[in-house]
């Protein structure tokens, strides 16, 4: 097929490549024939699911904008996958680290602006990185499967958090539902108004590459993947396999937990009842596209956030729900980890 | 006996059913060495369809029969994906979860123009039917009786599946499958067809289970199964495997449910929060299990008799 030879190494890449370009294509199939089944003006919804974030600037760059707790949630789970642990626990996880930011960005008002935004963002990836390290430390002391527990801590957190907004941080002087909001001074900086791009875009790029660093270059990322990878050989090689059940977890949390707060102090200011709209859903989704390397999240996350952008203004402006999103990425979640569609492709470039 | 006592038994029958349903379905793929964590979706999916085609026919068997056969579609979807593809089973069971929650929307809105919850005032909805020698059993008769009949059909289903299990052929077999599926193939069976009838089975009890959900309630609300597809799994876990064991655990969790609805009304605690303790409670339940399972262990080692624990 191809002109010059491959390596084994090159040729299975290649696969891989394929194959997420062919499930991703597949899942536009879908999408396409979803939308002629759903919507009344097929060709108008069309032009808004695919082209409706290209259509102006302020589009284009509030798609840029949501990618941001993508690139943020999908970097946690790439690192929960890459070390053999489970996170299920996005959702709470995202959510805590906002709810964390709002109530203690609207309670200490005074600091200085910068020193403010890191104190929410430190105090909301905590939030994040506890929830799910309580998962590691429950597998690592109980041997109670994280996969149950992460899904579980996490979907009673949301119940908790969603108390916390009708309740007691509710702001009454807002017609919606919505908390109290963090001072305008503790906010990141819209370099492109109207669009609500800020600032965190290069806090999230800058995560991508230091995690990158870590897992590909330190001796503990090392560690980690040998874990990740085969953890009772990683245990002969004397790795302490106990910590990485626990410091992979709180990494992850951390990070999506990071996400949530960055949602605060960039885009909302304020928590509300549908803040993580899938979003810890969404970042699995965007690690298994990405494979779980660090820097493919984001060209993943940009390609979700395109997709979500997509359904959002085709909902806006024609007649299907923003959850047809959904129905997509869920036939993007059946695809991308197909093994015998990439053992063919593999097969195939073999000839 | 005190007044509130029999409501509660009565009570909490009738919650833990979808428990039960979903458990005992997750049981079956659990025994044939099938991660099913798809039982959520399965039940919503369900949830959503038995109430569509209520609401067209007018007719309560139709509409349990359409929830079980489009919640048989979409295992057959997953299951031919998972195990003829060879995609991971757990990230198809995330992408059936994320399908039936998401399709049970779009679909909500294209037949009845809303994404939120959905009531129809006029459909017929399951109701509390009296079974005459139930209700002759002295003290427990009121309690047993005056359920809907999915509920008597989750006794009747578990009551069956512990022989089908245990008693017969295909119940070894599968097994057998969960145990080794080398060993399995070696013995002639073909592992794949017995893990692909075990998600069938489980995507009817699930369909059963999602039937209960709306059709008692006259009412389609989005993610309707709220965690009781994940709370099931739980149950299977702590039931160690068994039908019994998966009785006692539904019995649980029904009772810590009625329990929480009952202070939704009774107490001052506020109900978002009340919403939230099921899911603390299984958590803090997977810990004691653990616990209580490290100390039988331990006591295991001093009667060196007994057959020694496996690993995982």
């Amino acid at each position: 097929m191809a002109g010059a030879k491959l390596t084994a190494h090159q040729k299975n890449s290649l696969a891989v490549l394929i194959g997420i370009l062919g499930s991703i294509l597949a899942s536009f199939v879908i999408a396409v024939i979803l939308i002629f089944i759903f919507s009344r003006q097929p060709l108008n919804t069309m032009r808004y699911y695919f082209i409706g974030p290209f259509m102006d600037s302020y589009s284009f760059f509030n798609m840029l904008e949501s990618a941001i707790p993508l690139i943020f949630s999908g970097l946690g789970m790439a690192i929960a996958f890459k070390s053999g642990v489970t996170n299920l626990g996005g959702e709470g996880q995202i959510f805590s680290g906002a709810i964390v930011a709002v109530i203690l960005g609207s309670s200490a008002r005074g600091l200085p602006g910068i020193l403010g935004i890191l104190m929410l963002l430190a105090t909301g990836a905590a939030a994040g990185a506890l929830l799910a390290g309580l998962s590691g430390v429950l597998r690592m002391k109980f041997r109670i499967s994280d996969l149950l527990t992460s899904y579980l801590i996490s979907n009673g957190i949301v119940y908790v958090i969603n108390y916390l907004i009708l309740g007691p941080f509710r702001d009454p002087a807002k017609v919606t539902i919505q908390s109290v909001s963090i001072p305008t001074s503790y906010t990141l900086t819209r370099f492109l108004p109207p669009s609500y791009i800020h600032t965190g875009i290069f806090i999230a790029l800058a995560a991508a590459v230091v995690i990158f660093i870590i897992l590909r270059k330190t001796h503990f990322g090392y560690e980690l993947r040998a874990t990740g990878s085969n953890a009772q050989f990683a245990r002969y090689a004397g790795i302490n396999t106990d910590r990485f059940t626990v410091l992979p977890m709180l990494l992850s949390g951390g990070l999506i937990g990071l996400g949530g707060a960055i949602q605060i102090v960039g885009r909302t200011r304020s928590a509300f009842l549908d803040l993580t709209a899938g979003l810890g859903w969404n970042g699995i989704a965007v690690a298994l596209i990405a494979r779980s390397n660090p820097l493919g999240v984001i060209p993943a996350a940009l390609f979700y956030a395109y997709l979500t952008a997509g359904a959002r203004a085709a909902m806006i402006n024609a007649d299907v729900s923003v959850e047809l999103a959904n129905v997509i990425s869920a036939v993007i979640f059946y695809l991308v980890t197909a093994e015998a569609a990439f053992a063919f492709i593999r097969r195939r470039l073999g000839e | 006996m005190s007044s509130l006592h029999l409501p509660m038994i009565g009570g909490t029958i009738d919650i833990m059913t979808p428990f039960l349903l979903a458990a005992l379905g997750g049981l079956y793929s659990s025994l044939a060495g099938v991660l099913n964590i798809a039982l959520e979706g399965l039940m919503i999916f369900s949830a959503f369809f038995s109430i569509v085609v209520t609401v067209a026919t007018g007719n309560l068997f139709l509409g349990v029969l359409g929830g079980v056969l489009a919640t048989l579609l979409l295992t057959m979807l997953f299951g031919s994906i998972a195990l003829g593809l060879r995609a991971n089973i757990f990230i198809c069971g995330l992408a059936t979860n994320l399908l039936a929650s998401a399709l049970s929307i779009v679909l909500s809105l294209s037949f009845y123009g809303q994404t939120g919850s959905v009531s129809f005032p006029d459909m017929p909805v399951l109701t509390p039917v009296r079974i005459p020698f139930l209700e002759a059993i002295p003290i427990l008769g009121d309690v047993l009786s005056n359920h809907n009949i999915l509920v008597y059909i989750s006794w009747l289903l578990l009551a069956a599946s512990s022989l089908i299990i245990y008693r017969t052929p295909f119940g070894m077999r599968l097994r057998a499958v969960g145990h080794s599926q080398k060993a399995a193939f070696a013995l002639g069976i073909n592992p794949r067809r017995y893990q692909f009838v075990s998600l069938l089975i489980s995507g009817f009890a699930c369909a059963l289970g999602g039937a209960v959900l709306t059709l008692t309630l006259g009412a389609f609300v989005p993610n309707v199964s709220s965690g009781r597809g994940w709370i099931a799994l739980v149950i299977i876990y702590l039931g160690r495997r068994t039908p019994i064991g998966i009785l006692i655990g539904s019995v649980v969790f029904g009772l810590v449910e009625f329990i929480s609805n009952y202070l939704q009304v009774a107490s001052s605690i506020p109900s978002g929060l009340l919403l939230a303790m099921p899911f603390f409670v299984t958590v803090i339940a997977l810990i004691a299990y653990s616990l209580i399972e490290s100390n039988v262990r331990k006591g295991r080692f001093l009667h060196p008799r007994k057959e020694a624990p496996r690993a995982g």
